[in-house]
């Protein structure tokens, strides 16, 4: 049994110390997001006028394209949103993914359609065109009706083949846009076009609230545990690590929901892949290829804390699960198909701070937390390891996450007003029960999206969608 | 034994465990202490825009007598909302009033100082904005002084300040800095884009910068204000070196719309850099408008789309003055130009014309109807004949039907059974 026992110690020696580095990593960003978040929640508040901006004929020429596939509860809310957006100079593209459910019908309700014909170049053979309309109700608006098989990215390159604006701005079908989200992105954008390629901001997630003709008539956060733990992954994932990140220039992902590149550098990257199974993580990681590869240091990734809009997020088990199968499986796509970049001195913060966070934590952290969990509570079953270490491993690991959370709720609470006292009172008392379950499922989701991604199996790309309240 | 010192990381999760708590009581604490004083400072703020919104209505000179001392209770933050109210800055003269009672109340002093010595760089860039809204004659100098700084925040918001004190000195402060920031180009010149057009002499000056990026952006500024005591020298710069400033010059005469620039406006027609040709016909268009069509139809065979398409939408706009040229091209282009000839016809509803002069009684017309259809149809464009024809009532469309037949019955049999429904194109 010695060797046992020395086994096993070695493995809660790696595992001990792969949690105490992951730690004081979090700990770091958390800290960094803070002071971060909190700058730019200051700006925010000093900046802009953000009326003159909106007033401006200088203002930037922004292209939004929304890819739709299958939308019908959701196209009529999501594109009013859009057409609330406060911003001069602004063209919609709506990109009809060979729906076979109402959503061309609930398109031709809300814009009178008229088929044109309209000269393009086919940059990215990403799918047939099947009709192209105008709106007769809206003139800066086009749908383009297409026929499916080339996934999300296969609309939005369609999209982008029309797309006129100097940045394109990429929003899920899904999504509620607030009406200031473009033009705070888009003025923080005007501080250096040149520079600033791609750029992101913080969005939460919609279920629960009151929305009618794209306007959120009231903000009642879910209650259900499911949302309330995604509303905290997001606060934690955006304020704590992505803004960490951007200070840095070192952001992985300009998450899809609300998107914005500057046209110019999406041609030259070639558009959006439709070989991985998600594209907005690629994409990004495919740009700082091209910055390294083009030595253009300057160009600037950027992840903003300001609340631009709210998503769906699953409202069930099942949901999550298949969702966060497909994050997973999206993550290793990458992070091997990008693993040359991995602590290589060319790519400079971003393949020294981020990338090995997402090779150890994101890809490999599954196995570490599997094999460490499984031994130790094997070890204490056989008796080799006193139940005492367990319980204060599990301990330490608990309390550790929840002061990451509560340190990260705290800077998301500095800058924001929308979230009030009841919603983070009831964040704060989810920190506590989340180790005992939810990060078991995330855990298990991260499980069979690594076994999908190896197998190759292909079976939760989409998951079940409710209609907006 | 292996030791796993569980003691030290018990000690370890006993601190953590009362961390979290307190960590997590003094969140709950720091959202309802914020709520509480953001609730309070939205109420006191509406108490002194209520005071102040009564004011406006008394008289100037009670303004005179009560504004300075109301002003001189509110701090920066509320001075900055006051100014930035929309409401109550609605009038100019109250606007002025305020800025004039806040400088007499003797708080800008306080705000100069801030806004130049402060440590806190939150509270110094809220003394920078703050001087934007006043009409303190240091502000120029101070804001111009802070503008150069290292730190990009205090420079950038530096920058937005100036953008609100809308003069000349600020505008020429602002027009130097470009040269040495060409990235900010579109952001100053949105700021200056709301100054008075007395600044349009600043950008004439910027005109003669050596920086062609420097030149560009003063040219889009003249551009706002059509400025056309500025003609001389943006004709000049039809000739520039730069494609762009080229570009901008041709779309900036566009904008003033003055006769006198026709002649330099076509001869950008044959400048090299297809976008500087693009905007002179577009600037022509703007100038002339459907007398500009002789000059620019030699352009629908220019070798680059988007310059045709310039040339297109002008004819689309002026299609009767467009048809004779058209009419001759059709007959006589290639089959590029004659796409091109149709797609305007196309696009101008001519369409819908022609076949009112297809079915006229007048024999003459009729003819010359017969004729353009046939060149029309002979083009091998995309018609549109389906979708005109679509709107029409059946007596109309079996008439015109029978026209086309005679023209091309394959075509004529094969648009019937579309406009029926018979056969769907894939």
């Amino acid at each position: 049994m010695a060797w046992l026992s020395g086994v096993i110690y070695a493995v809660f020696v790696i595992f001990f110390g792969y949690f105490i580095v992951l730690t004081l990593y979090c700990l770091f960003l958390v800290f960094v997001g803070l002071l971060e978040s909190e700058k730019r929640s200051e700006e925010e508040e000093l900046a802009e006028e953000y009326a003159a901006l909106a007033a401006s004929t200088f203002t930037l020429p922004v292209s939004v394209i929304i890819p739709v596939k299958d939308e019908e509860g959701w196209i009529e809310d999501s594109l009013k949103a859009v057409l609330n957006l406060d911003y001069p100079e602004l063209e919609i593209i709506v990109v009809d993914d060979g729906s076979t459910d109402n959503t061309l019908n609930v398109l031709e309700n809300i814009l009178r359609l008229k088929s044109v014909d309209r000269v393009f170049v086919d940059r990215f053979r990403s799918g047939k065109i099947k009709e192209v309309f105008d709106s007769q109700s809206y003139p800066n608006v086009h749908v383009i009706s297409k026929s499916g098989g080339h996934k999300k990215a296969g609309a939005i390159n369609t999209g982008l083949n029309f797309a006129r604006g100097k940045y394109v701005c990429v929003v899920d079908a899904d999504t509620i846009l607030e009406p200031d989200a473009l033009l705070k992105v888009m003025a923080y954008v005007e501080k250096d076009p040149e520079n600033i390629i791609g750029i992101g901001s913080y969005f939460g997630l919609v279920n629960g609230f009151k929305i009618k003709g794209g306007k959120i008539l009231e903000r009642n956060f879910s209650r259900n545990p499911i949302i309330a733990y995604q509303n905290l992954e997001y606060i934690r994932s955006f304020i704590g690590n992505r803004t960490a990140w951007s200070k840095y220039n070192a952001t992985p992902d300009i998450a899809g929901s609300f998107s914005i590149w500057r046209r110019d550098i999406l041609l030259e990257l070639g558009g959006y892949s439709s070989d991985f199974s998600c594209e907005d993580i690629e994409l990004t990681f495919r740009a700082h290829d091209y910055i390294v590869k083009n030595e253009k240091q300057g160009y600037k990734i950027v992840m903003l804390p300001y609340c631009v809009g709210w998503t769906e997020g699953p409202d069930n088990i099942v949901s999550l699960l298949l969702q966060r199968n497909r994050w997973q499986r999206v993550t290793i796509e990458t992070v091997w198909s990008y693993r040359r970049m991995i602590l290589n001195p060319k790519y400079g913060i971003f393949a020294f701070l981020t990338l090995p966070y997402f090779l150890l934590y994101e890809v490999l952290g599954v196995f570490f937390e599997v094999a460490g969990i499984a031994l130790v509570v094997w070890g204490w079953l056989a008796g080799i390891l006193d139940i005492r270490i367990f319980l204060t491993f599990f301990f330490l690991m608990m309390f550790s996450q929840i002061y990451l959370s509560l340190l990260s709720i705290f800077a998301f609470a500095r800058g924001q007003k929308i979230f009030r006292l009841k919603d983070i009172s009831y964040l704060v008392l989810l920190t506590f029960v989340e180790f005992f379950w939810y990060r078991w499922l995330i855990t298990i989701s991260k499980i069979t999206g690594t076994i999908s991604y190896f197998s190759g199996v292909r079976i939760f790309d989409s998951y079940e969608r409710s209609k907006p309240h | 034994m292996y030791n796993y010192h569980a003691d030290i990381i018990w000690g370890i999760d006993k601190i953590l465990l009362g961390v979290t708590v307190l960590l997590a009581i003094f969140d709950i604490l720091y959202v309802a202490f914020k709520e509480i004083s953001d609730s309070e400072a939205t109420r006191k703020l509406a108490i002194i825009k209520r005071n102040l919104r009564d004011l406006a209505r008394t008289g100037a000179e009670k303004v005179k007598n009560v504004c300075p001392v109301i002003m001189g209770k509110v701090t920066s933050q509320q001075f900055l909302e006051i100014a930035r109210d929309k409401e109550l800055t609605v009038s100019r003269e109250f606007e002025k009033e305020l800025r004039d009672c806040f400088m007499t109340s003797g708080r800008i002093g306080e705000i100069e100082r801030v806004s130049q010595t402060s440590r806190n760089k939150w509270h110094r860039i809220q003394a920078i904005i703050s001087l934007g809204y006043t009409n303190s004659p240091a502000a120029v100098e101070i804001l111009k002084n802070s503008l150069v700084e290292k730190d990009e925040d205090v420079s950038y918001f530096s920058m937005l300040a100036l953008g609100q004190l809308r003069d000349n000195s600020s505008a020429k402060i602002l027009l130097d800095y470009l040269g040495s920031h060409r990235n900010s180009g579109n952001r100053i010149i949105s700021l200056l884009d709301k100054f008075p057009s007395d600044i349009v002499s600043e950008a004439l000056k910027a005109t003669e910068s050596g920086d062609p990026v420097v030149r560009f952006w003063a040219v889009k500024l003249i551009s706002r204000f059509k400025s056309k005591s500025c003609l001389q020298r943006i004709e000049e710069l039809t000739g520039d070196t730069s494609d762009d400033v080229r570009a901008a010059a041709c779309e900036c005469l566009g904008k003033i719309g003055s006769g006198e620039a026709k002649d330099t406006v076509v001869r950008c027609f044959s400048d090299k850099v297809w976008f500087v040709r693009m905007h002179a016909v577009r600037a022509l268009s703007a100038i002339l408008g459907k007398e500009s069509i002789p000059e620019i139809v030699t352009l629908l065979k220019d070798k680059t789309w988007l310059v045709r398409d310039a040339v297109k939408k002008t004819m689309v706009h002026n299609i009767d003055a467009a048809l004779p040229y058209l009419e001759r091209l059709i007959h006589e282009g290639g089959d590029m130009l004659k796409k091109d000839c149709v797609e305007v016809l196309e696009d101008s509803g001519y369409l819908l014309i022609l076949f009112k002069k297809l079915l006229s009684e007048n024999a003459e017309a009729k003819n010359k109807a017969v004729n353009l259809l046939k060149e029309i149809m002979n083009s091998g464009a995309h018609l549109g004949l389906e979708s005109a024809l679509a709107g029409l009532g059946e007596e109309t469309q079996k008439r015109i039907l029978q026209i086309i037949s005679d023209i091309d019955k394959a075509l004529s049999e094969h648009i019937d059974k579309k406009i029926r429904h018979q056969i769907a194109e894939t």
